[in-house]
């Protein structure tokens, strides 16, 4: 994602309100400048027009002035008197006409001359000698002559511009010409500026030096008497002129006139022209401002009504995100695009939450029963232990017995119906509130009891009691029975795990001693502080070759004979010395590194077969198998190639399977212990009468011998049922083609009564304890000397 | 009148060579070389001089804001009536310094006849009405003719001799003088050419 420029990350409102406002001042900017540029172009429209009204006016008063001249000089000329003086040729007497004349007329000069342009009289006696009046009236004819009669003629005369005018006079034919000139005025300057409005300046130059200049306005006259360019004289101009930081809109003419150079200047100040249309930008600017803020407040306002919800929605967003469903979503009544995001936000809101509550549903309720299942469970007591709100609690566990078996007979729906009668009975009997029953697993439940009912024990009663009542399902009566084991928090355990735990070891130590309610007791767990140590230093014991293989010798009670040894698992751990199987094999039952063992066992074993042999007959060593072992589907494989691999023939081995092992997966166990049987190995039923097994299943599986318990041996000699049951036993094994195995044979006569019943071998301490293999040779042999088989 | 008559008498004499009088003819051109019509011719020699009189019962009338005749050719000495003709008043007056005079606005004739007593030309005006013009040639000889289309004029019946002759034309600028030349008549002779100095004559 590529960096945003930093205002991008402005809240939206603001953005907006920013954008809104930049707009509008854009479009008030452009509209200002149109308007300025339409109000200069009227300014100068105006000034132009002015400027043309002001030439007009200062034409017309040349006109006027021309014709008020031509008519006082006409006046001058007709008269008969005037007449009379001139054709008295006598200059005194002309020129005093002449001078009476100019001055009643306002005319600043008067001139006869004869109709040759001689000069005559004068209306001041000193001019007469003047070579310039000469040339004046030599240029004036010849203006006339080529210009016409009627010509406006202007000169610089004396140095002022001024206006001539020549008429006849005729006596009666023409006999010359009256010349009179009249000087333009400053008052004819500030009298044309104040009709038009115009400056109007008027600027005389006459060849030489003598610059003159009339203005309607001091500062210009000021301006241009500093300095004056040549070519305002020579050409026509239109143009802007700075005056005084002032902007001037100016038209200029200049012409040669005679005598010298003239230069009439209309001038307009913008600023001064515009002065009217300062008002008119004031009330825009402050319109543009007015409606600024009303457009800000506007903008604000409805961004706020579009922001605002888009902020709630954002804040109902975080709180669905820390878990909070049951947020108040803002908005929804709104018919608008806000209000249809807020209704649909809403909507995914309440389906999240409907779909959590089912999700949490299946996370800590069981299906079947619909009792909370054991995470919901483990919930619940931790909660409790940790609110404090209890000094004490526990927790009992009841698993039903058999209940493996009823699933297989029966079928799981009738497991199912009697799981869910179960639960039905449990809830009826003690758990007044659901919440303290779970299903913890498949046959499994747990109830967790406060200090204010019954005592656990009482409880446990009532509901082992009422699991003890027949049971009705689908016409069959069903008997069940259940193991309840009880830990109580703070004594038997500290941590919700734990105390959870304690229940069901107490459980299983109910099952294993056919007890029916049994209280936790620390003894029930053996190694539980170092069990995660343990788990890796038995990792490290099978690499670092920690383990040793103990050979317990079995005897042929026909000859005695060691025909075969039952393979043991030792440790030799570095520091604590030799540990005893009981310390670690559990644990490694329960954690499944079982399998581990066996493999390192078949592997060292078929290692050393070949070592083990003697003769002709081959010598069986037995291993034993964990339940783990047989539902491991690459076990017997694994079997095959290590024998394989050691030359080691599978009649070479012999297989102890536990009853319990079986029975845990009966179908799966049958499956793989057909397979090793058919591969060729012996098989063995360990502990042959503590379990349950029906002898219907015996029968089906492809075993070749029976080991009987030791705790039947034990007793056979002083108890007669034992001896029975052992008789039976192996009645039973030899019927069904069976060899049988007498474990825990400690004395001689446990030895001889077993051979008299029948039974092909004994194993126990009488005949040997379990010893390392290189002893156990040394043993064999000495074994095989006392009693004369070498 | 009687003068135009004489005038043309004249001219048909001239047509005849056969007479013992030589013919006096003259031919005015202008500055350019034209021919000058209407040019008015005098004869002066000290005979004719001596011989003219001052004339009677000249008059200059004004009718119709004009006036009739617009040019009067007298000799020294005649006295002029201005009879007023019109139902207006007049007030005619001369700046020329052969006669300068005026007589203030009138009606039918002025008390008395104003007499020219030097030689000039005299230009008319009338102060109330500027478009009337007229001419008074005040010679102090008696004879004279105004030139044809062809500049030509004949004075019949005259001896060889030395002869003076005055020419003046409307043309002629204010104040300008009679233009004068010398001729010498023969017996046969043919016509005089004079060319005029004074500008502005032509047309």
């Amino acid at each position: 994602m590529t960096a945003l420029p930093r205002w991008m990350h402005i809240r939206l409102s603001v953005r907006f309100i920013l954008i809104t406002l930049i707009l509008l001042i854009f479009i008030q900017t452009i509209g200002f400048w149109i308007v300025q540029t339409a109000v200069e172009r009227y300014v100068r429209d105006d000034i132009q027009h002015s400027i043309a009204v002001s030439e007009r006016v200062w034409n017309k008063l040349i006109i006027q002035n021309h014709q008020q001249l031509v008519e006082g000089a006409e006046l001058l000329a007709s008269d008969f008197g005037f007449r009379s003086a001139v054709a008295s040729k006598d200059e005194n007497t002309i020129s005093s006409a002449l001078a009476n004349s100019a001055q009643r007329i306002g005319a600043s000069v008067a001139i006869l001359v004869d109709q040759q342009w001689h000069l005559k009289a004068t209306s001041k006696d000193d001019m007469m000698k003047s070579s310039k009046l000469v040339s004046l009236i030599d240029e004036l004819a010849a203006t006339r002559q080529e210009k016409g009669e009627e010509a406006y003629i202007t000169a610089l005369y004396s140095g002022a511009p001024t206006q001539f005018v020549v008429v006849p006079v005729k006596a009666p034919r023409l006999v010359g010409y009256v010349i009179m000139g009249f000087a333009i005025e400053r008052d004819m300057v500030a009298e044309a500026s104040d009709l038009s409005g115009i400056d109007v300046v008027l600027m005389s130059n006459n060849g030489a030096s003598s610059v003159k200049v009339m203005a309607s306005s001091d500062r210009l006259e000021e301006h241009f008497l500093q300095d004056i360019p040549g070519r305002f004289f020579l050409e026509d101009l239109a143009f802007d002129m700075r005056v005084a930081q002032e902007t001037f809109v100016s038209v200029i003419h200049g012409q040669e006139v005679i005598g010298g150079f003239l230069s009439l200047a209309f001038m307009k100040s913008l600023e001064e022209a515009g002065t009217q249309f300062d008002e008119l930008f004031h009330q825009y600017l402050v319109i543009t401002l007015i409606g600024l803020v009303i457009f800000a407040v506007a903008v604000t306002w409805l961004s706020r009504r579009v922001t605002r919800p888009l902020e709630r929605l954002t804040d109902a967003t975080g709180a669905l995100q820390e878990g909070n469903y049951d947020v108040e979503v803002s908005g929804v009544g709104r018919m608008d695009e806000v209000g249809a995001l807020a209704r649909s936000f809403d909507g995914m809101r309440s389906s999240i939450k409907d779909q959590r509550e089912t999700i949490f549903k299946l996370a800590y309720n069981d299906a079947l029963t619909g009792l909370p299942n054991r995470l919901s469970f483990r919930q619940k007591v931790a909660d409790l232990i940790e609110s404090g709100e209890v000094s004490s609690l526990s927790v009992i566990t009841i698993n039903l017995d058999r209940f493996k078996q009823v699933n297989d007979v029966l079928g799981y729906e009738m497991g199912d119906e009697i799981l869910k009668a179960t639960a039905t009975r449990l809830l009826g009997e003690a758990c007044s509130a659901q919440d303290k029953l779970a299903r913890v697993s498949g046959d499994e439940f747990s109830v967790l009891v406060l200090p204010s009912e019954d005592t656990p024990m009482k409880i446990a009663q009532s509901l082992l009691a009422r699991l003890n009542e027949p049971m009705e399902i689908d016409h069959n009566l069903i008997d069940l029975s259940a193991s309840i084991g009880i830990a109580s928090w703070p004594i038997d355990a500290q941590q919700c795990d734990a105390l959870i735990n304690a229940s069901q070891v107490a459980m299983y130590a109910a099952k294993r001693r056919s007890e029916d309610i049994i209280s936790y007791k620390s003894e029930f767990v053996t190694s539980t502080p170092e069990s995660l140590s343990l788990l890796s230093e038995l990792r490290q014991a099978v690499t670092n070759n920690e383990l040793r293989v103990y050979l317990q010798p079995k005897v042929s009670t026909v000859d005695h004979r060691v025909i075969a040894a039952e393979a043991l698992v030792r440790w030799q751990h570095p520091e604590k010395g030799l540990v005893p199987p009981f310390k670690f094999v559990p644990f490694a039952e329960q954690t499944g590194f079982i399998r581990e063992l066996t493999k390192w066992m078949i592997r060292s074993l078929a290692s050393q077969w070949q070592g083990l042999q003697l003769g002709h007959e081959v010598f069986r060593v037995s291993v034993n198998l964990s339940t783990r072992d047989l539902l491991s589907p690459t076990f017997p494989d694994f079997v095959q190639q290590t024998l394989h691999d050691f030359q080691v023939p599978t009649t070479g081995v012999c297989l102890e399977i536990t009853e319990s092992a079986i029975m845990d997966d009966p179908t799966f166990a049958e499956q793989t212990l057909a397979k090793l049987s058919n591969m060729g190995f012996r098989l063995s039923i360990d502990d042959f009468g503590t379990g349950y097994s029906s002898l219907g299943y015996l029968k089906r599986l492809p075993v070749n011998e029976l080991k009987v318990d030791q705790s039947f041996v034990f007793g056979m000699i002083e108890d007669n049922n034992d001896r029975t049951i052992v008789q039976s036993t192996i009645d039973l094994a030899h019927n069904l083609g069976l060899e049988v195995v007498a474990e825990g044979v400690e004395t001689e006569a446990m030895y001889l009564a077993l051979r008299e019943l029948g039974c092909e071998e004994a194993q126990g301490y009488f005949i040997g304890k379990p010893m390392p293999v290189e002893e156990f040779i040394v043993w064999r042999d000495q074994w095989h000397k006392e009693h004369g088989l070498a | 009148m009687a003068l135009n008559l004489k005038r043309d008498i004249c001219f048909a004499l001239c047509l005849m060579p056969t007479l013992a009088w030589s013919d006096v003819s003259i031919k005015i051109v202008d500055a350019s070389g034209q021919p000058l019509s209407t040019a008015v011719v005098f004869l002066k020699s000290p005979d004719i001089i001596s011989s003219s009189r001052p004339l009677t019962g000249v008059e200059i009338a004004q009718k119709d804001r004009q006036f009739i005749p617009g040019v009067q050719v007298v000799t020294v000495g005649t006295a002029i009536e201005f009879p007023n003709l019109d139902d207006v008043r007049h007030h005619v007056y001369s700046f020329s310094p052969a006669k300068i005079f005026e007589l203030k606005l009138y009606a039918q004739k002025p008390e008395a006849p104003v007499t020219f007593e030097e030689t000039g030309i005299i230009e008319l005006g009338c102060n109330i009405h500027d478009s009337m013009l007229g001419w008074v040639l005040v010679n102090d000889s008696s004879i004279y003719a105004t030139t044809n289309d062809q500049g030509l004029v004949t004075f019949p019946g005259y001896k060889a001799g030395d002869y003076s002759i005055d020419v003046w034309h409307k043309n002629f600028p204010y104040g300008a003088p009679f233009e004068s030349f010398k001729v010498q008549v023969t017996d046969n002779d043919s016509a005089h050419t004079l060319q005029l100095e004074t500008q502005g004559v032509s047309f």
